[in-house]
């Protein structure tokens, strides 16, 4: 195989950027930020999705007594529901216990509420994640218990947060990536005008229309494609931080998986072919209209 | 040298405008140029000697007739695959002024995939050919004009082309530039077997090289004279040449 016509398009390519630096450089970067936020968009979401699927696999719901019922005999009547492993009855003052546990200034908050505001609670501990929704229904139709609490409950939120930063994250990104594109097809029109000479000659010499597209189309892959890698890195820098933040905030023991490889594939890929696509289109406007 | 066959060229009744209504460039030219020939073609502006190369290297198509090279129709073949047997020159020379002349030169051959080492070889034999050896590392910008237009054909002769085509080549130089460049070309034909096609207004220049001359005048050959014909002025008359009698292998009024 000749390889001879890829290491002149390249080299090509080098010259061409080289001409109109300051138009490369700046369709690199909105290139850039069009995919961090892209990406960032992505990570989040992912990121909401994994910490609702890894609140759907908790097996504990925690039930509170209303005022005046007896949280023993709750706890027994608790226990008959099927799919129930264990109950644990944690009464008002363990959980006041608890909470002025976390507190330096436990003597102020016992100042602060004199008459513990807490109710007595049930901590029930199901078979598995698949038994909590019919257990969550069934506690909550036991009178006597005020309110039931469950990690699934969390989750759905979580989903349905996920979801509406989905559809803005996407609405944001097209309009960046909109940007993206314009951008790199202004460049790419520029790099190919300045070019008019050498254009003149491949063809004259016997270039086909592909093979001078496939210049152009291959610098606007690159200029995407480096993009694609400064906002790759950019948000690996995010993920990492993003993971110290969550381990530091979320009480569940547990942080999600940010996975930030199928981000950093939809960053890269999309970089790529904004780049081709803006090159694309940047050719078809500027050789459209060249005379051999 | 490497010896390749020659191309013939063919124009069977072409008629060609770029408007509808508009007076025709050219209109109804029948043509036969032999292998290995050189013809000029003359006449004055606007007479559709341009458009002629231009039907030749797969610029403008006929909107009848046919443009036959080689025996084959220009209209059947991608226009990049007839090209790639042309060598075309302008009035203009097109060197890339960030680049040398050999590199002006090897950038021909670079554009079709030739290695860089082979494209390089190729180009310094054609500057030795055009007789530019000793500034093949100059800039065009370091170059005369007529320097300049022979980097010009040698780039147009690196991939070793069965037709030469040449349009004006001359038309930017002074006289003695203009008889230099005439020489180089006529200096390839000799040791180069390519068909050699030259349009041009310089009528010294082609009375000098005793070769064929036709002559287009409102997109018909009124004359076709082979070699020995002492026109005039310097330059063309808009009359045309002096007659010889009937014109040969052409067609028109």
């Amino acid at each position: 195989m000749n390889w001879w016509p890829l290491y002149y398009r390249l080299r090509d390519a080098r010259y061409g950027t080289a001409r109109h630096p300051w138009a490369s450089l700046a369709a690199v970067l909105i290139v850039a930020l069009a995919l961090f936020l892209f990406g960032g968009f992505l990570v989040v979401s992912q990121t909401l999705s994994s910490l609702a699927a890894l609140l759907e696999q908790q097996v504990n719901i925690r039930a509170f007594v209303a005022a005046g019922a007896d949280a023993d005999a709750l706890a027994r009547q608790a226990r008959q529901i099927q799919g129930v492993r264990a109950v644990t009855v944690i009464s008002r003052e363990e959980t006041f216990r608890r909470l002025a546990g976390v507190f330096a200034g436990r003597a102020r908050l016992e100042a602060a509420f004199p008459d513990n505001p807490f109710p007595d609670s049930l901590k029930i501990t199901v078979a598995g994640p698949a038994a909590v929704e019919p257990v969550v229904r069934a506690l909550a139709a036991m009178p006597g218990i005020d309110e039931v609490v469950s990690g699934q409950e969390y989750a759905a939120g979580l989903l349905a947060g996920a979801a509406a930063l989905r559809a803005a994250g996407t609405a944001v990104s097209l309009g960046f990536l909109g940007a993206a594109v314009l951008m790199v097809t202004v460049t790419m029109h520029l790099l190919i005008l300045s070019r008019g000479a050498e254009i003149r000659i491949q063809r004259l010499m016997g270039v086909s229309d592909a093979g001078i597209r496939a210049q152009f189309l291959l610098e606007g892959g690159l200029l995407g494609a480096f993009g694609a890698l400064l906002a790759g890195a950019a948000l690996l820098l995010l993920v990492d931080r993003a993971a110290l933040t969550l381990a530091r905030l979320l009480p569940l023991g547990a942080v999600p998986d940010l996975a930030p490889l199928p981000a950093l594939a939809a960053v890269l890929g999309t970089g790529t072919l904004v780049g081709l696509g803006a090159s694309l289109l940047a050719a078809h406007l500027a050789l459209g209209r060249e005379r051999p | 040298m490497v010896g390749r066959s020659r191309l013939e060229i063919r124009l069977e009744n072409v008629v060609k405008r770029y408007r509808p209504g508009d007076p025709p460039a050219l209109d109804g030219v029948t043509l036969s140029v032999a292998p290995g020939e050189w013809v000029f073609i003359v006449g004055p502006s606007g007479a559709g000697k341009t458009t002629l190369l231009k039907l030749l290297y797969a610029a403008e198509r006929p909107d009848s007739g046919r443009v036959l090279v080689d025996g084959t129709d220009v209209a059947a073949v991608p226009a990049f695959r007839l090209r790639r047997r042309l060598g075309i020159i302008f009035q203009h020379f097109e060197l890339l002024p960030a680049r040398t002349a050999l590199e002006n030169v090897a950038y021909g051959a670079e554009v079709l995939g030739v290695p860089p080492r082979e494209a390089a070889a190729r180009a310094r034999e054609m500057l030795d050919l055009v007789g530019l050896a000793g500034k093949m590392d100059r800039f065009p910008s370091e170059l005369s004009g007529g320097e300049q237009q022979r980097v010009a054909i040698a780039r147009a002769l690196v991939n070793r082309p069965q037709l030469i085509l040449a349009d004006e080549p001359t038309g930017d130089l002074d006289p003695e530039n203009a008889d230099h460049v005439i020489r180089v070309l006529d200096t390839v034909h000799r040791q180069w077997p390519a068909t050699v096609m030259v349009v041009t207004h310089a009528a010294d220049l082609v009375s000098r090289l005793e070769r064929r001359v036709v002559r287009l005048e409102r997109g018909r050959v009124t004359a076709d004279y082979r070699g020995g014909y002492s026109p005039p002025g310097r330059d063309l008359p808009a009359s045309g040449l002096p007659a010889p009698g009937p014109a040969q292998g052409a067609s028109g009024p």
